[in-house]
């Protein structure tokens, strides 16, 4: 059914908006249609390739741990 | 067309973005430093707020072309292209930490049992119609639903008064003082802090002389909302019971009783929250929108919004497991970016314009 849902979306997406660009912006907005299809049907099925959150929290962590530490000392 | 703002259009969009997660979560966090001096932490928040407000208009004021212009002009190329990337990120995350913290709200206490996915798309296709509509269409929906907003503040206040023992309050700063200090750190981040990405809506206003009294106006209004909700949750509830619960102010408009006529009310918090939300998630999709056209060099504004739209559910989905997590996140992650991006910001642009002022 959340399958359906998105294609749904995808055809709305493409009668919406698929004649108002042309060129670049046509490839552009197809390219970035897919993937992002793509990735919406993957994050349903709990197979994301990427964890969006889960990266920029273990990018920041060497900062934001020893903050969240700092911080600790001072919550009830 | 290059879409128009007028400055008091600005200060009710800023007064939107700071009041939108904070109005739900800021009693929580705050108490949960400061006790029963929680107030103050918000206080001294606003306070610092201020002066970042001063400070944000400063760094794209009075320049020429739009805002990816300025940026460049300021700090090249490459430069203007780092930062742009550090906004898209920052406000993505933004984005979907906004747009699941509320679909979770509904799930929990309105709709139950409705899965928090629905909520989310439905939140997002408003959105995302609402800016392929255009930034002047958003600024004049604010002006409507800032009435209603203001409104239901005001009424929650007046409603919440014959339930308040001042005594919750007590004492005064006599313990937890640097408590009270430190927290609001935290209230800063999700307040104040992250508004700087509002810097990119600047060059869109009609009269740029009086963005700084907008951005002022606009952070003072939410700033003195902010300390009435805490005093109020405080005062009606108490220190343990505002730190215990999740959404402490839904908690506030349940114990709503006059007369016994007006009973459990608390739809009128969640009016408040899903206004205010639903303008911060628009403005900070309308700045990924015109960001990603800039980085990706496309004629057509619109190209990635419903890209974008499919990206931010699929992304709020799978990365924010519950409310729990919100919290975890708002504390560490969430802080540090916020913080991180604001002076990244306000050095690289402010630092170079300085020295260009001084040549």
């Amino acid at each position: 059914m959340r399958i359906l849902i998105i294609i749904a979306i995808v055809i709305l997406a493409i009668r919406l908006d698929y004649k108002r660009f042309s060129g670049r912006d046509r490839k552009a907005f197809l390219i970035a249609l897919s993937l992002a299809t793509l990735y919406i049907i993957r994050a349903h099925n709990d197979t994301v390739w990427f964890n969006y959150v889960e990266w920029m929290d273990r990018l920041i962590d060497p900062i934001s741990s020893h903050i969240d530490r700092w911080l600790m000392r001072y919550r009830s | 067309m290059k879409s128009k703002l007028s400055p008091h259009q600005l200060s009710l969009l800023v007064f939107m973005n700071i009041l939108g997660t904070a109005i739900v979560f800021i009693p929580t966090i705050a108490t949960t430093y400061g006790k029963e001096n929680g107030w103050v932490s918000v206080v001294v928040a606003v306070l610092v707020g201020l002066i970042l407000l001063m400070l944000y208009p400063s760094l794209i004021m009075n320049g020429k072309g739009n805002f990816f212009d300025r940026i460049e002009y300021q700090i090249g190329s490459i430069g203007a292209k780092a930062l742009i990337v550090l906004l898209v990120l920052f406000g993505f995350f933004m984005t979907i930490g906004n747009i699941w913290s509320l679909s979770q709200f509904i799930s929990v206490q309105i709709l139950m049992g409705t899965p928090p996915e629905v909520i989310a798309y439905t939140i997002t296709f408003v959105s995302l119609y609402a800016i392929r509509s255009g930034l002047e269409v958003i600024a004049r929906s604010v002006e409507v639903f800032f009435l209603f907003t203001m409104m239901s503040l005001l009424l929650l206040a007046i409603f919440v008064w014959p339930e308040t023992s001042f005594d919750h309050l007590l004492p005064i700063m006599q313990l937890n003082q640097t408590n009270a200090f430190v927290g609001a750190i935290p209230v800063l981040a999700i307040t104040y802090v992250e508004v700087v990405i509002l810097i990119a809506l600047i060059p869109h206003v009609n009269d740029e002389t009086k963005v700084r009294k907008s951005f002022l106006i606009g952070g003072a209004l939410a700033g003195i909302c902010m300390i009435v909700v805490t005093v109020a949750t405080i005062a009606v509830i108490g220190v343990e019971a505002t730190t215990h619960y999740t959404y402490s102010i839904y908690r506030l408009g349940q114990n709503i009783q006059i007369a016994e006529f007006f009973d459990r009310i608390e739809g009128i918090v969640a009016f408040i929250w899903f206004f205010t939300i639903f303008f911060k998630i628009s403005t900070t999709f309308y700045i990924l929108m015109i960001s990603t056209q800039y980085l990706f060099k496309v004629n057509h504004q619109k190209v990635f919004s419903a890209p974008l739209a499919l990206l931010l559910i699929a992304a709020s989905k799978s990365s924010l497991p519950n409310i729990f997590y919100d919290f975890e996140l708002m504390r560490s992650t969430y802080l540090t970016l916020s913080y991180l991006v604001m002076i990244i910001v306000v050095l690289s642009i402010g630092l170079s314009r300085l020295k260009r002022s001084n040549y």
